[in-house]
């Protein structure tokens, strides 16, 4: 994988930034209540290591996949904690919480694709690519089994992934979810050379 | 008692009556090998099936024949034999539906498989399984017994 410069790395977290920030405010119009997102990080991480940075390996969690396709490809992986899935769909759907009824299940499949098509297209229309994101599957269980799959995609491409992660809460602070965009390595080129065209 | 935990990616080995245990496994197998007369014990997390078809290596230990190769020559060199060894696997699910992106079979599949290749190159006998399916599973290997504890989610807690 090609090493990015620091003002690279910026230019990405400001686009991730602008790209979580629509999809905060998808969420939020969703479910009426202001939706906050911290700074977030574009890094390259141990791939190992992701398991910890989710609370451990064992924590119960809601995991909706989407892949992007189109000029750049890769994975979308939002994770809620169980309560905040539980407090999500019955903010959604009123009386009904399981994750993993129909309902439920359906309605956190289409949080996923409102949030991911609010994500890719702000980043496809400020680089003017095309990115669209397939439909949303959904897994809820062990948190290190959930993201198994997106460690087995890039582990067969190296040992460190280039991760674009952002944490979100609502204002009351019961929702809380991770938003991962993990690009095919192939695709950083294509999103770098779309920046270059753009600025220059 | 003594708790060896194993990282994905990684083994770890360990003497009766110690439990070694891997966390979270979806399409993961965890591979449990075991020479019954020095109550040894190896269990390796494995992500992906092979070496050879990755477009990078990096880490061996990712990989089920790396691990498998590597686990087997670490407990040699501390007193165990092939020839005793049996093996008990688990994991190997299919957490996500994509019929887009796995069209014939999934990670997890393709994973079981790669590990019953190598287990049979080497004959050393898998004598119990839980695969497939798709759910995520915690695996505890006692050395005692030689007894693997499954945890899931859903189905509770079997001892393979």
């Amino acid at each position: 994988m090609r090493q990015l410069d620091e003002g690279e790395l910026d230019f990405l977290r400001e686009l991730s930034n602008i790209g979580v920030g629509h999809a905060a405010t998808a969420l939020s119009q969703l479910i009426g209540r202001q939706v906050g997102m911290r700074v977030p990080k574009v890094s390259i991480v141990d791939i190992t290591s992701v398991p910890e940075i989710m609370g451990g390996s064992e924590k119960v969690v809601s995991g909706v996949y989407l892949q992007v396709l189109g000029d750049a490809r890769g994975g979308i992986l939002l994770i809620f904690p169980d309560d905040s899935s539980r407090a999500l769909i019955n903010l959604l759907l009123k009386g009904v919480e399981d994750p993993l009824s129909e309902m439920g299940a359906s309605t956190l499949k289409e949080v996923g694709n409102i949030l991911a098509s609010a994500y890719l297209s702000v980043l496809g229309n400020m680089l003017d690519i095309t990115l669209i994101p397939s439909i949303p599957s959904l897994a809820h269980d062990m948190v290190g089994a959930v993201i198994d799959i997106v460690l087995s995609d890039l582990g067969e491409i190296g040992d460190t992934a280039f991760v674009f992660e952002t944490e979100f809460c609502d204002i009351k602070d019961d929702i809380k979810g991770h938003f991962f965009l993990l690009p095919d390595p192939e695709s950083i080129d294509v999103i770098m050379k779309a920046i270059r065209s753009k600025n220059g | 008692m003594d708790k060896v935990v194993v990282k994905i990616a990684d083994y770890g080995i360990a003497e009766a009556p110690a439990i070694l245990v891997t966390y979270g496994l979806g399409s993961c197998v965890a591979v449990a090998l075991y020479d019954t007369e020095t109550r040894m014990g190896g269990l390796c997390h494995i992500m992906l099936p092979s070496s050879a078809v990755a477009r990078a290596s990096g880490n061996p230990k990712k990989f089920a024949d790396m691990c498998i190769s590597e686990v087997l020559e670490d407990m040699k060199n501390r007193g165990c034999k092939v020839d005793r060894m049996v093996a008990k696997i688990a994991g190997g699910a299919r957490m996500f539906d994509l019929p887009h992106k796995e069209k014939s079979s999934s990670i997890g599949e393709r994973n079981r498989d790669a590990v019953l290749i190598e287990l049979a190159k080497r004959r050393i006998p898998l004598i119990a399984e839980d695969t497939g399916g798709n759910h995520g599973r915690t695996v505890e290997f006692h050395t005692e017994n030689g007894d693997m504890q499954v945890r899931s989610l859903r189905s509770g807690t079997k001892v393979i």
